[in-house]
């Protein structure tokens, strides 16, 4: 290793040690409460897994399919008003 | 209604769907289908879906230019590259490098990287969910750990360099406001982050830029900090470290 290097190294890993001390912890970093909502998600909206013929997110094939779930701000979800009545914190159907 | 046959190949179901795709795509369907009034209703859904799935996709570029113009411009890119997947939300990656040769939108130079910025949010939305590197977790290293640590670009951080403020008017577009009055013409660069459920979106700057090229390389820590400050002097590397941590840009690379 060269002293050059070595200098290099050295100033690299100060500048990085300091860029640490600045550093926040990510804002987001805890998680939002959100809860499982089903029946409210529109078409393709869905946020995962949603039985027979959706395999994964942004699958569902109707609106408001009611064994589709997408995450919603906790303690809305039964407040949310679709064509078909309220969504539920549990799967319908 | 039986389906009207159509050649009598080895495999008439696959041929039969594949003349079933050709003809709703088509501007003049020319197989049997073309004769029945249910096609042409389900050819026009088709068209009109992906037209809604862009207008869903790019706000920020519909707000600039207002929905009639948008919906004439979507229809013509989807003529041209119609969805080649189910899942929408994914349908117009080439929409920004449309705009930008389209005729009818010379005279938005800024256009096409607002809506490249709409196509990163959603890029950067449906990555996969991985914990980034945190500020407690490097805390814990001791300073040579820490030079010799391999990180790469988390898999929803999305950065893109303009000529024009195009975050400025990109993030007042999305939002739906008119774009500031005294808006410094000026290039911006825009990193995209999202550590856990929410799209975090903040301009950058060149040595940003440098530095996130040279972790996706495969550098050291201590190596993207010398290639930051070898090709800009007077880069606060530091600072700059710090916004990628806070933002959640970083994540230990794959051995």
């Amino acid at each position: 290793m060269s002293p050059r290097y070595v200098a290099s190294f050295a100033f690299s890993v100060a500048a990085l040690v300091a860029g640490v001390a600045h550093a926040d912890e990510q804002k987001d970093a805890k998680k939002p409460a959100v809860e499982k909502c089903w029946g409210v998600a529109k078409a393709g909206q869905n946020d995962c897994a949603a039985g027979p013929g959706t395999t994964c997110a942004g699958t569902a094939k109707a609106n408001y399919q009611k064994n589709a779930w997408k995450n919603v701000p906790a303690g809305t979800c039964t407040a949310i008003k679709t064509p078909n009545g309220n969504g539920s914190l549990t799967k319908i159907g | 209604m039986l389906a009207p046959t159509v050649g009598h190949g080895a495999e008439p179901l696959a041929e039969l769907q594949r003349a079933f795709q050709g003809d709703l795509l088509r501007s003049e369907p020319r197989s049997p289908f073309a004769g029945q009034r249910g096609f042409a209703v389900h050819r026009s859904t088709v068209a009109q879906a992906a037209i809604d799935a862009l207008e869903a996709n790019y706000p920020a570029v519909v707000c600039l230019v207002g929905i009639e113009w948008f919906r004439s411009v979507a229809a013509a890119y989807a003529a041209e590259c119609p969805a080649r997947d189910a899942r929408l939300l994914r349908y117009g990656a080439g929409f920004a490098d449309f705009l930008a040769e389209a005729p009818a939108a010379r005279d938005l130079p800024y256009l096409a990287d607002v809506a490249r910025l709409d196509r990163l949010w959603i890029e950067s939305y449906i990555a996969a969910d991985i914990a980034p590197l945190s500020a407690t977790s490097v805390r814990a290293l001791d300073a040579n750990a820490l030079g010799g640590l391999f990180v790469a670009p988390h898999p929803a951080t999305r950065v893109s360099a303009s000529a024009s403020p195009a975050f400025a008017i990109w993030d007042a577009s999305r939002a739906g406001h008119p774009v500031a009055g005294d808006l410094a013409w000026e290039p911006q660069a825009t990193l995209m982050t999202r550590p856990v459920h929410t799209v975090l979106v903040a301009t950058t700057d060149a040595p940003t830029l440098t530095f996130l090229d040279a972790c996706r390389a495969g550098a050291t820590l201590a190596a993207c900090v010398e290639h930051v400050t070898r090709s800009h002097p007077a880069a606060r590397v530091d600072l700059l470290f710090a916004q990628l941590l806070t933002a959640g840009a970083l994540t230990l690379a794959q051995e």
